[in-house]
């Protein structure tokens, strides 16, 4: 600190940072990456740190194969006898399995149409039971939730949860309530049961009550099964914004893996090999991308995405019914939840002892914040370093003449984001009844019209104002830089995932762009490196991570679906993705845009 | 800020009832004396119980430490077989273990243990002050009257305040026997009320003892003023009895009362000698100026809307309310004292009962027994949702028995079985009530309820038939020889007009009809004291079998049940939500909803909304009491009428308060506790209920009186919350404080001197000494300077 208060040392260390500035940056970007990439090679191993699910021994004795199967069966019958949710099937068995059963009707308008899943008018019932602890007075709870929907999916899974529910109502050690959930229109139904149950309104949803509550739940667990044998199960932690829950919740579900020698995946991908070694790290590399592009989403990873927000711990489990050799019957799968509900059952306390901001490279090994972020902090040091640039030269003549000219392009620039923001969706009616196009193929064609024309709007706004000093493009960029560190400070904190994506995209451009000179090599970095193709290129990206690469026709499909899921999700359950792409990430680059065309 | 609105004639009444419709015939009773003073109890049933049975002495009890006493006047062998001229003069005391006497052990021989009447006599001649003891009972004028409210003051509460209505008419009925102490010097002055005469009277038989009796009598009298006074009968008794209902869900709800009813006063402090009233609790209610007492520890919730409405519910945790006597000048003071007394007899975490959770409630709590008079500063309440109940809590009730679990009833109270159920309620309540009838003296009774729900669907495979031996892993074999009355009631009601679907075995003796709650209810009773029912076998297991198994999954809705929960998420603010439904189909009522909330949720009053049928709903009462950080809870009573087949809904938002890091608990928790609210109720009732006797009446439906024939008192307590603060992280603390503390000083005042001083770059001034003199001496020297 001496050094900064004594000036001439200042003077030289200013000196010193604007001659060495661009090697600065592309040196700190470039350690970025490294560090990033470092990550999975330097991840140390995950513990329990919960003592009340640690030490304590839990003997599972279920065995609900059979019985899952025929529950399944009878559910799967009655579900196509009815075409639909089989409401009253469901509560009579609940009833004979001795739980208190309730329903909960709800009904939901889409913003538009749901291509993926075919439905605009949405109507159903979630039907849950409760068994009640003998030994205390409903003051917390467990929830087992499949999220029901149509067709066969999820039958199993549904038979699992009702014999579970037997199995459980039998013993006697529960201190907690235990809720068994199946909500119909898988996170739609998830998404009313949860705002019914705490008697908020987030998202619009007409949600009939509640009627039976269990008090504050403790942590919950879905399950999607679809199959009457598996292969292995993959568990999703990734929630809605990119939150995770307590690493406790998925090192107990790990530690069950590895006792009942059940087969678990992450990501899909097989637990690398042990040891440091050349494919291993690359298994990790590419199962922590998949973890850092799913993060990035913000989109639910499963139904368990939706309990995160209410500070509930929850992970999804999912069957996986591959052409792999060596089957489980659904009775392991049953043993490993007895065992965890037993588990969450002794603890004393919220999960809170563990991690709740970590990277997985498997699920064995984790990154926690304090290493990843540092990746993160060397980007944004680029930012920083960047936006000194212009101190050293002489201050232009007229400096002093105000700043109101920047009014006009930081307007131009926030109209196009807010355009974005409201416009598809708002002028959907519009535009279904001027063009030849569904309400759905509407939202996302404005979308991509209305990103594409912002691109287009007049440059050089500046000049409406007049007092715009010659070298004004500098205290734009600089406007620019610092509000996209802004942005990516507090993505750092909230969601790292998409904070580092974005930041690994524009920090680039953004350090490097400036008018005049040759503008077609700058001018194609910002294109290719703008939110919209970042979101394209990740597409591609995951579908290579997950070793089924896409061609750019099939990744242009998935890159509609995705963006009308975006705006979607951010309807349904309240993803944060598209409001700050549209109203942060955009206008910021519409901004770098017009730095590199200033006149 | 204490808000009352003008309740309506009728809320009025409801805010009183039933309470003081209760009182009012009480002081109906008291204003005309009848000129026998009403019926007494049976007081010599108790040793002729004793003897027809030769029961076991409840010498059993564990802890005897017999100290063999011999002295006084040692009855021959032969007493044994008339009991009645020894207990007519001495009594049979000794037996319990709050006795002063010596007590049996197990192995002494019966006449070992027939003979403590007159140690027991000797040492309570001894031990008893006799300035207060006297012959006509210990019932005086209680300076009450000064307290008198407006709804009581009707002349004479318990007696003429003169009294002089009933001397001579106790002096006419004297016996020469209780003449005697009567002309002694020491004679009291304050008002009595004569019994004696009354009970010697009603005993025709006996006659043979009674020439003894009176013989010894003054034989006492002659010795000492004390000796006589003791040789007068102070009539205590216990009543048990087991209630077992089968529940709308299949589950079968057992309720153990035991009722210990003596009729002396335990106020005056006249009484040093217990026999079958706790001495433990009497000696409490003396000392602290107890008027009534009701401590309750539960483990689980009733579920009101599954189970039915249950005959005394009491919320999870421990629930302490205590109306003090007028003449407790601090009830703070005795308030502290009586819980931390309480918590070591019963090894209940009760001392944490302090000024954060201790609440006066105004109008949901009035005293069940004897008052006259309702000045809510004399009440305290409170309740610890966090208390665990266990085994630790029930050995010390079961040691308030007189019998303890050795014999009668208290032999199912097997803690292994007891707690492993799904609801286990423990209770006991102690209040003043009428002696008789015409309610001219006062008399104390101790009830100790215990309430267990059994869940048959789990360890029965699904099927719903039970018996006492499922229950409890034992069956009874034979009755507490101290009991004057031990019965089992079990419920045969037929539900959903489906009769005979269910059957209970064995025979019982009789059959009872009653209305209880509002529902004709029929019940099979056993009575343990009927020679019949040991005939055939040795001990009694009842059992009930289903005919059919039940599959409606329809169950009767209670007409009022509430649900209350945590609505919102996250850290910082929340909503308190009460569901109130009356499912009554055109009867609308009022009920008292009771509201404490802890300091640190922080309630926003002007956010209570109360919505019935989607309308605002003006509660007609309303008493709030804002809380004080660290002192005092909010309180919140309201009246609110419940339109017919109607949901209330009540919320109220807090914010969440942070805590001073010392004031987390210290174990692990999962949050924070808000106790159950409180709703008081008179439920209009489907079929008229008559006016029962109340000391002929089981015991389960005697503790509230009921107000009229039309509607039945009702108290339920709704879930407790459990509610998260923000809590730091307690592991952190070290690391922030050093990392704080570093980034502090090292970089704090840098950035500060940083950001606010200008620096310049100081030219070298004019140098040292030396270069000034150097410079001097070339100005002279016109050479420039350096």
């Amino acid at each position: 600190m001496g050094l900064l208060s004594d000036p001439q040392c200042r003077r030289a260390l200013a000196r010193l940072l604007l001659r060495l500035n661009t090697p600065l940056c592309v040196l700190s970007y470039l350690a970025g990456l490294t560090w990033f990439l470092l990550l999975p090679a330097l991840a140390p191993r995950t513990y329990l740190s919960e003592n009340a699910m640690g030490s304590t021994m839990v003997g599972e004795g279920s065995d609900l194969g059979p019985r899952a199967l025929a529950l399944a069966r009878d559910f799967g019958a009655h579900k196509r006898k009815v075409g639909g949710m089989p409401v009253e099937w469901l509560e009579q068995t609940m009833f004979q399995l001795g739980l208190e059963v309730h329903r909960q009707p709800f009904s939901r308008t889409l913003p538009f149409p749901d291509e993926a899943h075919e439905r605009y008018l949405v109507r159903g019932t979630n039907v849950f039971g409760v068994l009640r602890a003998p030994r205390a007075a409903s003051t917390e709870a467990l929830l087992l939730l499949v999220p029901g929907s149509e067709g066969s999916k999820n039958n199993q899974a549904v038979g699992l949860l009702l014999a579970l529910a037997g199995y459980c109502r039998g013993q006697v050690y529960w201190a907690k309530d235990l809720i068994f959930l199946v909500t119909e229109h898988d996170l739609l139904g998830t998404q009313a049961w949860l705002e019914a149950y705490h008697d908020v309104n987030l998202t619009g949803i007409h949600s009939g009550g509640v009627p039976g509550r269990a008090g504050a739940i403790q942590a919950a667990l879905a399950l999607e099964l679809s199959s009457d044998v598996l292969t292995s199960v993959d568990v999703a932690v990734e929630g809605l914004n990119g939150q995770v829950p307590n690493l406790d919740l998925l090192t107990l579900f790990h530690s069950f893996c590895l006792k009942s020698g059940l087969l678990c995946t992450f990501q899909g991908k097989l637990p690398p090999p042990e040891g440091p070694s050349g494919p291993g790290y690359a298994q990790s590399l590419r199962t922590m991308g998949l973890m850092v592009l799913g993060q990035a989403g913000g989109g639910p990873g499963g139904a368990h995405g939706l309990f995160l927000r209410f500070r509930i711990e929850a992970l999804t489990l999912r069957g996986i019914n591959s052409f792999r050799q060596h089957k489980f019957h659904l009775g392991a799968l049953g043993r490993t939840l007895e065992g965890m509900f037993r588990k969450l059952n002794n603890l004393l306390e919220r999960l809170h002892q563990s991690y709740f901001l970590y990277l997985l490279p498997s699920l064995s090994r984790f990154v926690s914040i304090g290493s990843y972020m540092p990746a993160l902090g060397l980007l944004l040091l680029v930012l920083v370093l960047r936006s000194d640039e212009g101190e050293g030269d002489p201050p232009p003549e007229e400096a002093r003449g105000g700043l109101l000219w920047l009014l006009p392009p930081i307007l131009v620039s926030g109209g196009a984001g807010a355009a974005l923001y409201l416009l598809p969706v708002r002028g959907q009616a519009v535009a279904t009844q001027h063009f030849p196009v569904g309400e759905a193929e509407a939202v996302v064609l404005a979308l991509i019209g209305i990103y594409v024309a912002g691109m287009a709007l007049p440059h050089s706004t500046h000049r409406w104002v007049r007092g715009c000093p010659t070298r004004g493009w500098m205290t734009l960029k600089l406007l620019a830089l610092l509000a996209l560190a802004l942005l990516l400070t507090c993505l750092a904190l909230l969601n790292f995932s998409l904070g580092f994506l974005l930041g690994a995209t524009l920090v680039p451009p953004a350090a490097a762009v400036r008018p005049g000179g040759s503008r077609l090599p700058l001018a194609i970095l910002l294109v290719l490196t703008t939110p919209g193709l970042s979101l394209f290129l990740a597409v591609l990206l995951e579908r290579e991570l997950l070793e089924a690469p896409a061609g750019l026709g099939e990744a242009w499909q998935r890159f509609l679906g995705a963006l009308g899921q975006g705006l979607l999700q951010e309807h349904l359950h309240g993803a944060h993705l598209s409001p700050l792409l549209c109203l942060g990430a955009y206008p910021c680059w519409l901004l770098l845009w017009n730095v590199l065309f200033w006149k | 800020m204490i808000t009352m609105l003008k309740p309506s004639p009728g809320e009025q009444e409801m805010l009183w009832a039933p309470w003081d419709s209760h009182h009012r015939r009480c002081l109906a009773a008291a204003a005309v004396p009848s000129p026998r003073g009403g019926p007494g109890l049976a007081v010599w049933e108790l040793p002729g119980v004793l003897q027809r049975r030769q029961a076991l002495p409840c010498g059993e009890q564990p802890r005897e430490s017999r100290r063999p006493r011999r002295s006084g006047a040692a009855k021959s062998p032969g007493d044994r077989r008339s009991p009645r001229s020894v207990l007519g003069t001495a009594r049979p005391a000794g037996n319990h273990p709050n006795c002063d006497g010596a007590r049996a052990s197990p192995a002494a021989p019966i006449s070992a243990w027939q003979k403590e009447p007159s140690e027991s006599r000797s040492s309570a001649s001894h031990t008893t002050r006799a300035g207060r003891d006297h012959p006509c009972g210990s019932v005086t004028a209680l300076p009450l009257a000064p307290g008198l409210g407006p709804a009581q003051a009707q002349p004479g509460w318990l007696f003429s305040p003169r009294g002089s209505r009933l001397a001579p008419f106790c002096s006419s009925r004297d016996s020469p026997a209780a003449r005697a102490p009567t002309a002694s010097p020491w004679r009291p002055r304050k008002r009595r009320h004569c019994w004696r005469g009354r009970k010697r009277k009603r005993r025709g038989a006996g006659r043979g003892g009674m020439a003894a009796a009176v013989l010894l009598l003054l034989l006492a009298a002659a010795a000492g003023p004390g000796r006589a006074d003791a040789g007068r009968e102070r009539r205590d008794a216990l009543r048990e009895e087991l209630l077992l209902s089968p529940l709308p869900t299949g589950d079968v709800a057992a309720t153990f009362q035991f009722r210990t009813r003596w009729d002396a006063d335990l106020q005056r402090g006249a009484v040093s000698h217990y026999r079958l009233f706790p001495k433990a609790l009497g000696r409490l209610v003396a000392a602290l100026g107890v008027r009534e007492l009701h401590l309750a520890l539960t483990q689980g919730f009733w579920r009101t809307r599954y189970w039915g409405q249950p005959p005394l519910q009491a919320p999870a945790g421990a629930e302490l309310w205590v109306w003090f006597q007028p003449t407790v000048t601090d009830v703070d003071k005795a308030w502290k004292e009586l819980s931390n007394i309480l918590s070591g007899i019963f090894c209940a975490s009760l001392n944490f009962i302090d000024s954060t959770n201790t609440v006066i409630p105004t109008a949901s709590f009035k005293p069940l027994g004897l008052a006259n008079g309702t000045d809510h500063h004399l009440l305290r309440y409170a309740v610890l949702p966090r208390e665990v109940v266990c085994t630790e809590n029930l050995t010390p009730w079961k040691k308030l028995l007189p019998c303890g679990s050795k014999a009668g009833l208290a032999v199912l109270l097997k803690a292994e079985r007891l707690f492993h159920s799904s609801y286990h309620s423990q209770a006991v309540h102690i209040r003043p009530i009428c002696r008789d009838a015409s309610c001219l003296a006062v008399s104390w009774e101790l009830r100790q309820t215990l309430t267990v729900v059994f869940d048959f669907f789990s360890s029965g495979q699904g099927k719903k038939d039970w018996s006492l031996f499922k229950m409890f892993s034992r069956t009874l074999t034979d009755t507490c020889p101290l009991a004057s009355q031990s019965k089992v009631y079990v419920d045969i009601s037929p539900k959903n007009k489906e009769k005979e679907l269910l059957e209970v075995s064995p025979p019982p003796t009789s059959v009872h009809e009653a209305i209880v709650q509002g529902e004709k209810k029929t019940y099979a009773v056993y009575d343990l004291l009927s020679p019949l029912l040991f005939n055939t076998s040795r001990s009694l297991n009842v059992q009930l079998k289903w005919k059919r198994p039940q599959d409606s999954s329809e169950m009767p809705i209670p007409t009022l049940h509430a649900q209350r929960y945590v609505a919102g998420y996250g850290l910082q603010t929340g909503e308190i939500c009460t569901l109130i439904y009356n499912t009554h189909p055109y009867r609308a009522f009022p009920v008292i909803l009771l509201e404490t909330v802890p300091w640190y949720l922080r309630l926003y009053v002007h956010t209570l909304t109360i919505i019935t049928k989607g309308k605002e709903n003006k509660p007609s009462y309303i008493h709030y009491q804002p809380a004080q950080d660290r002192r005092r809870p909010h309180l919140l009573e309201m009246l609110i009428q419940l339109p017919a087949n109607s949901v209330t809904k009540i919320t109220i938002q807090f914010e969440r308060a942070l805590l001073k890091w010392t004031e987390y608990p210290p174990d692990p928790n999962h949050g924070f506790y808000v106790g159950s609210s409180v709703l008081s109720a008179l439920v209009p009732s489907v079929t008229a209920m008559k006016d029962m006797d109340v000391e002929q009446s089981p015991l389960f439906a005697s503790l509230f009186p009921s107000s009229d024939g039309s509607s039945y008192f009702v108290r339920l307590y709704t879930e407790p919350l459990l509610v998260n603060l923000p809590t730091p992280d307690f592991s952190m603390p070290y690391n922030v404080i050093c990392l704080t503390c570093t980034v502090v000083a090292v970089c704090y005042g840098s950035f500060y001197n940083l950001l606010t001083r200008t620096f310049h770059v100081e030219e070298p001034s004019r140098g040292g000494l030396a270069k000034r003199l150097a410079n001097v001496i070339r100005k002279f020297r016109g050479v420039p300077p350096l």
